[in-house]
């Protein structure tokens, strides 16, 4: 059985806003049936640590350099129907990837 | 020992306590068993985690205290809410939990019925301030059950309150009403974005100019925390090596400010994981259940949602703010006072920053400068000026204090009133 996804939402301190983060994925993710590893973190933990997908806002992405997933970002954050359209695709791509590795 | 006393035992542990809210909040998500086991357990740890956290901080500050006392001749204070109410949690965390949980539930109440719809869910503020009104409290001599029902109904109002209060100058950051502004630096943010108003001019946005990369790296607060760190113990073992020299014993001077330095940083980190856990439960079930109950809520958010909108005025608030602060701390010195706030972290990279968006959105880069200037010079005289009102020192929690202004109007009043009746010496 393939691993599960593993999210991180991520923001400044590693509680306000990935929290808010956090929460908007879970809510995709169940409205969708779906299932993945979601935590959050500030984003110099997030560095160190081995994870697929990268959630969160446009003005840390460039503070994010060098990290190897994928990264989807908002400007937004109640927007749930933008982060839905950036984020399922990638999600669906990153679970595709993760079956055929295994 | 009797049930009765078990119960009373474990509803005082403040790490069960609020793991006990954070099973409720669970179940009435309806989570499955297996969910509702670990968000208890998270919370529960992350309620000693915090306490880890204070312990490896502890320490190196009091170095840091002692360095700094003999350099300058006056206390040097690191503010900080989660520091400072995360320290006093083993003697009111009790209150603390129950003030945060039913002030939930009076936010939901407020907004509910009344035009009020804000539903507060920056949970680590919530907190601070609940830690705020039940400290004022305590020193009022109130405990118990007015205590918790005096403490809830503030916070709760608050809650419900401080957003639309902001929402004026909110609606130019975001362009719009679908959030507000949920955060102890509501004072900050009103009064940023009026001297945007007044000062600025809304059409040169900050936006327009390019800054460079490097600046980037402050969003990283490991590396800022600890750079931070690193100065307030570099700085004053220049002007006094002798003191440091003391304080390092048998190590030599580099190798004790590099530990020292970084293991109060660890330790602050282990401080944030520690928030981030126990919040991570609590504030999912409030939302929740808020959803349900209050037909037109709007969501009350943290300070960082402003960021997207204006992320180089939040690197222009954070060196800006930081200039504001050592002259702010410059003039405190000169005028005697006896307590100097040195830059911690969050105040320059969370609040000067949230000053600086703010200023932008009413007043563009004019606005953006003076706001973030304003804010960092009042910063450490106001801080120096609110530290002895509350006694931190009666429980053997020194060297730090309250950070946001809220909380400080809020204790003010709520000493003021108990004044007025006679209440607290």
């Amino acid at each position: 059985m393939a691993r599960y996804v593993e999210i991180l939402a991520v923001c400044g301190a590693g509680f306000g806003m990935s929290l808010l983060l956090r929460m908007a994925i879970e809510d995709i993710l169940a409205d969708e049936g779906l299932h993945a590893k979601v935590a959050a973190w500030d984003s110099g933990t997030a560095k160190g640590q081995s994870i697929d997908i990268i959630v969160t806002t446009e003005d840390l992405v460039k503070s994010l350099d060098g990290f190897k997933g994928k990264i989807v970002s908002v400007v937004d954050i109640t927007d749930k129907k933008l982060l839905k359209e950036n984020f399922l695709p990638v999600f669906h791509k990153v679970q595709k990837e993760i079956e055929a590795d295994e | 020992m009797s049930v009765l006393d078990v119960s009373i035992q474990l509803l005082t542990t403040p790490a069960i306590l609020i793991g006990i809210f954070a099973l409720v909040g669970l179940v009435l998500q309806k989570k499955t068993g297996t969910e509702v086991v670990l968000g208890t357990i998270k919370t529960i740890l992350g309620f000693l985690i915090l306490n880890i956290g204070i312990g490896a901080f502890v320490g190196p500050m009091k170095s840091f205290e002692s360095l700094f006392r003999t350099a300058f001749g006056a206390e040097g204070l690191f503010l900080g809410d989660n520091i400072a109410v995360g320290a006093m949690m083993t003697e009111i965390g009790s209150q603390v939990g129950l003030v945060m949980v039913l002030g939930f539930l009076v936010n939901i109440l407020v907004a509910r019925f009344t035009p009020f719809k804000w539903i507060y869910l920056t949970g680590h503020k919530a907190w601070a301030m609940a830690g705020g009104i039940a400290f004022a409290l305590v020193t009022l001599g109130v405990t118990g059950v007015p205590l918790v029902a005096i403490g809830a109904v503030i916070l709760g109002l608050y809650m419900a309150i401080q957003p639309a209060v902001t929402q004026p100058y909110m609606r130019q950051v975001i362009g719009g009403d679908d959030y507000g502004f949920g955060h102890t630096y509501g004072s900050l943010a009103w009064l940023s974005g009026f001297l945007g108003k007044v000062f600025g001019n809304k059409e040169h946005n900050i936006e327009k100019i390019k800054l460079p990369k490097t600046l980037e790296y402050f969003r990283d607060i490991s590396l800022t925390l600890s750079l931070t760190m690193l100065l307030l113990f570099i700085i004053p073992t220049i002007i006094n090596p002798a003191s440091a020299t003391e304080l390092a014993g048998s190590q030599n001077i580099v190798q004790w400010i590099v530990i020292q330095s970084l293991t109060a940083t660890a330790g602050f980190l282990v401080i944030l994981q520690g928030v981030r856990m126990f919040i991570g439960e609590l504030i999912p079930a409030f939302r929740g259940i808020a959803e349900k109950l209050v037909p037109g809520a709007k969501p009350a958010l943290d300070c960082p949602v402003v960021y997207p909108f204006a992320p180089t005025a939040v690197l222009v608030g954070f060196v800006v703010g930081f200039v504001g602060w050592l002259l702010g701390m410059g003039i405190a010195g000169l005028i005697g006072l006896d307590y100097i706030p040195v830059p911690s972290l969050m105040p320059v990279v969370f609040g000067c920053t949230t000053a600086a968006v703010f200023g932008n959105a009413t007043g563009g880069t004019r606005g953006t400068i003076i706001a973030a200037l304003v804010t960092g010079v009042i910063w450490p005289i106001l801080g120096s000026l609110f530290y002895p009102v509350l006694p931190f020192a009666d429980y053997g929690v020194t060297g730090t204090g309250l950070l946001t202004w809220d909380i400080y109007i809020f204790v003010l009043l709520i000493k003021g009133v108990g004044a007025l009746f006679g209440l607290g010496g």
